[in-house]
């Protein structure tokens, strides 16, 4: 059975996801990527707006970009330190 | 009577340098555990920052303890006069007792946290007759101190099994130098049962202890420096 993600692995999905696009990313993408709904998104991101860790932008054309933040970024960042330290600590 | 003094005279003040590098050591360990519990919430991070902070706190009071014992009441022996020294030594008792005490407390109890957090299906009788016998190897043992390290040794065998299953089920560098380093920490403890027979087991002991936590200190660094390059 798969385990579900808990609200901190889907916060580091989707901003790993728009690191992994050097930053940005349309928002049906960061969808696709994060394996999150409609619903889901919206909500996730309204929560990363809130707490600076992204921002939204709009292109020349008109499209929709989700920036990944520097807050963002040093989130990611003690994430991944976190996790290794989970692995190499055995919990 | 509590014998508290194994160290030989020319190792003073060496084994408070060493218990002060455990010091800082465990101390950066559980602010940088505090910090990925406010990141997680887990109690697993909490746990883990809690026993840190305990062993860090237990040999700062072993450094008390050492400090007064080897600059205060054996300076007096050799140089004061009768009177004035039997009073120092009479007030610095409680405090060497009180800190003896609480250093081999607040290790137990660290050990013991660590240990929870990797055997935690403990029913809840099982956690209150640990405390209660770290209470009793704490307080009531006071003549013979190796059950203390005994103590801690056994926390510290079931502890390293651990970290070798996870060694093994990893295969992580950082996951393998962890599994050294609180290996070489419990060789420490082992070689600590025998002091009473010679000193240099004493100073052997703490090279270990030193070892141990220097290494310790070196798979923490390594944890932080493969989190900062996986992707």
């Amino acid at each position: 059975m798969v385990k579900k993600r808990s609200r901190m692995e889907i916060v580091g999905d989707m901003l790993t996801a728009i690191q992994e696009k050097g930053g940005k990313i349309k928002p049906t993408h960061l969808m696709y990527k994060s394996n999150l709904s409609h619903e889901q998104l919206k909500s996730y991101l309204e929560e990363l707006l809130e707490k600076e860790l992204v921002d939204e932008v709009k292109s020349k054309e008109d499209n929709q970009y989700v920036i990944i933040t520097e807050q963002g970024s040093k989130f990611v960042q003690r994430l991944r330190e976190m996790r290794q330290f989970e692995r190499s600590f055995g919990f | 009577m509590l014998n508290i003094l194994f160290s030989p005279q020319w190792f003073y003040d060496k084994d408070i340098l060493i218990d002060i590098v455990s010091v800082i050591v465990l101390g950066l360990i559980s602010y940088v555990t505090l910090r990925y519990y406010q990141l997680t919430r887990k109690r697993q991070h909490m746990f883990f920052s809690l026993a840190s902070a305990l062993l860090s706190l237990s040999f700062i009071f072993k450094i008390i303890t050492n400090f007064t014992l080897y600059h205060y009441v054996l300076k007096t022996q050799q140089i004061g006069s009768f009177t004035s020294t039997s009073l120092i030594i009479q007030n610095s008792d409680t405090l060497l007792l009180a800190g003896t005490l609480l250093y081999r407390l607040l290790t137990l109890l660290g050990f013991y946290l660590l240990f929870s957090i990797y055997y935690n299906q403990q029913p809840k009788p099982v956690y209150t007759l640990m405390i209660f016998f770290i209470f009793v190897a704490t307080c009531f043992t006071s003549t013979n101190y190796y059950i203390f390290h005994l103590a801690v040794l056994l926390f510290l065998i079931f502890i390293v099994r651990k970290y070798y299953q996870n060694y093994i089920k990893t295969r992580d560098r950082p996951a393998k130098l962890i599994f050294i380093s609180f290996g070489i920490i419990m060789l420490s403890q082992f070689v600590f049962l025998f002091i009473n027979f010679t000193n240099v087991l004493y100073v052997l002991a703490e090279i270990i202890q030193l070892f141990g936590y220097s290494l310790l200190l070196t798979s923490f660094i390594m944890v932080l420096y493969y989190g900062k390059k996986k992707k």
